[in-house]
């Protein structure tokens, strides 16, 4: 009886065993992904020493943090990454003022054109006038009253 | 003294979590210290941001010096607390001289195998996508925000899921409290603390109960895999999510077989964290709750310890649900991105979303992040064979099946999202906070032996304490 709880113990270790090693084996595949991912890391690591998120927005803060909503407008489609990333990234970095970019009537509007004249074109249409511009072409306007 | 202020917050959490765990397990468990440092970790996490939470809702902001001040009385009085138990050596406050050796060689392996995420986590400085249109957004605006925090619940914001629970951000704003801006290290030192926590809690459950070192593959296992890495450096809430399913699991598995009221608090409390986490945890909160109380109710003890473990997880769930209630009662916008496809003209739940459903859960097998992880932990379930259907550990199955088929459930329903596009952004960081609670099952079910020894040594003082 002893002999056979102790069979029976070993079958289990050993289905133990069989899981563990087949995580071992996990293991070995993941070193090869990620040493990938440590050697893009460090290429990376040569000109920035850490990721660098919505740089395009960088000062309006300043101006903005005393602006509870703003309206955003792009010309670009938001369902796609890039125009979405930016939204997000503009979002996140002028907080605590709210980047609205379903509505357009906010006293303050956010421009984020690829083609400065579309930016051009919808402040003449909103009857807006450009409060700052920074290097990367985002401007924030005012409505005039 | 920038560095002592980034770090205190957090280690305030870690030791009053880890005091509480202690007081509350005195009887029950004197031994396992490292399962209970790393409870702790969690615990302390999540009652420290809920006590900031009530900075909001006593004073319509969030005022630093009030939740710093409570904090720390919570802090103080459950330090004092041990340490007068200390004195009548009820429990002990360092591990007892067997378990030190352990315990070091635990921790000294955790945070080495961490190592890669503390890089990663640290070059990824703002995280994931997420991070930047959901969590440190609203961290930031719960933060920086003053008396119009409540803006984050605007519907016009439902790119960043207004009804979302507020766990996260609150443990980030926590995180904050002593400093004088919104330091994007916060954040990243919450996800670090939160990964290391859930791998350190499934590694020393494994290790006590199966004595076998080997398992600390599990912990290389999750720390190398790129895909789990990434979705904890990205800073998202997934993890706190399986965090505190892993921990409720285990409590109310530890509640279940030692007879420990302690336990059984605990695992309310986890559920109540559970809940505050996102729309996910709360669906699985929900199915916690009832299913612990079934699986508490069918144990083979006494109809009196029985009852009293029941007691004690309802008083567990009643205060841990706190923060939730408040926010569902007071806050919550309701949630902005629901289509009831069942009743829906324009929308409706189709025969075709229900096979795309189908199809995206067969191609999870072959996606290339898991790395074959999902095919081994199908053949881990069929290792464990009727072992992982036994009474103490039925908790873990029990809730795996009512999840999955109410997460199913749910993505047929709502239709107000794209089907494919959804589940490719929601479904895997469902499996993320789901893998640690597998292995778990998985593991102990294959070492049933070993169980049954620890159940024995312990069960019969608890069974004992429990009458008295």
């Amino acid at each position: 009886m002893n002999l056979l709880s102790e069979q029976f113990n070993r079958l289990r270790s050993l289905r133990l065993n069989i899981y563990l090693f087949g995580l071992s084996i996990i293991i070995l595949l993941n070193v090869f992904v990620l040493k990938e991912e440590f050697r893009r890391i460090y290429s990376f690591k040569k000109i920035m020493k850490h990721q660098i998120i919505g740089h395009k927005f960088a000062g309006l803060d300043e101006f903005t943090k005393e602006i509870n909503v703003i309206s955003y407008f792009t010309d670009q489609d938001l369902k796609t990454n890039a125009a979405g990333k930016d939204l997000a990234q503009a979002q996140l970095l002028l907080t605590p003022t709210i980047v609205d970019a379903d509505r357009l009537d906010h006293e303050y509007v956010l421009l984020v054109c690829k083609n400065e004249i579309n930016a051009l074109r919808i402040m003449k249409q909103l009857n807006l006038i450009p409060l700052r511009r920074n290097q990367h072409g985002i401007i924030l306007a005012r409505r005039q009253s | 003294m920038k560095t002592i202020a980034t770090y205190l917050p957090f280690i305030i959490s870690l030791i009053t979590g880890w005091s509480i765990v202690r007081i509350l397990l005195q009887r029950s468990e004197p031994h396992g210290f490292s399962t209970q440092f790393f409870l702790g970790g969690g615990l302390g996490l999540g009652i420290n941001a809920s006590l900031c939470f009530a900075s909001f809702i006593l004073f319509g902001q969030f005022v630093p010096w009030f939740a710093a001040t409570l904090n720390l009385i919570i802090f103080i009085t459950t330090i004092t607390m041990t340490i007068l138990l200390n004195c009548k050596k009820k429990i002990t406050f360092l591990p007892p001289a067997g378990e030190r050796g352990n315990t070091a060689i635990l921790l000294i392996a955790l945070l080495t195998a961490s190592l890669p995420l503390w890089i990663l986590g640290h070059f990824y400085l703002h995280g994931g996508w997420d991070a930047w249109s959901v969590w440190n957004f609203k961290s930031r605006m719960l933060f920086l925000g003053g008396e119009n925090w409540q803006r984050v619940f605007l519907p016009e914001l439902w790119r960043s899921s207004p009804h979302y629970p507020l766990l996260l951000p609150l443990t980030n704003v926590w995180g904050w409290i002593f400093l004088k801006d919104a330091d994007p290290i916060i954040p990243v030192l919450t996800s670090y603390l939160y990964t290391t926590l859930t791998i350190g809690l499934l590694t020393s459950i494994l290790l006590r109960f199966t004595k076998n070192w080997w398992v600390l593959i599990v912990a290389g296992l999750f720390f190398s895999l790129p895909y789990y890495l990434k979705n904890s450096y990205s800073q998202y809430c997934d993890i706190l999510l399986a965090f505190h399913l892993l921990a409720t699991l285990f409590c109310l598995m530890s509640a279940a077989r030692n007879g420990s009221r302690g336990y059984a608090i605990l695992s309310g409390i986890f559920i109540g964290f559970v809940s505050f986490t996102k729309s996910e945890g709360m669906l699985g909160a929900v199915l916690l709750a009832g299913l612990g109380i079934f699986f508490l109710l069918t144990q083979k003890q006494d109809f009196i310890i029985r009852k009293n473990l029941i007691l004690a997880f309802l008083a567990g769930l009643l205060l841990g649900g706190i923060p939730t209630a408040l926010f569902q009662l007071l806050y919550s916008p309701g949630n902005q991105t629901f289509i009831n496809g069942l009743t829906s003209l324009d929308k409706p739940s189709t025969l075709l979303r229900a096979q795309i459903i189908g199809a995206f859960y067969l191609t999870q097998f072959i996606n290339a992040n898991w790395n074959g992880l999902l095919f081994l932990l199908v053949l881990g379930i069929v290792l464990a064979g009727r072992n992982a259907y036994r009474r103490d550990i039925m908790i873990f199955p029990l809730f795996f099946l009512t999840y999955a088929g109410a997460v199913t459930f749910y993505y047929f329903l709502n239709t107000y999202f794209e089907i494919t596009w959804w589940l490719s952004v929601t479904a895997d960081r469902i499996i993320y906070a789901m893998i640690p609670s597998v292995i778990c099952w998985e593991i102990l079910s294959m070492q049933e032996g070993s169980l049954r020894t620890d159940k024995g040594s312990i069960a019969a003082r608890k069974t004992t304490d429990a009458r008295s």
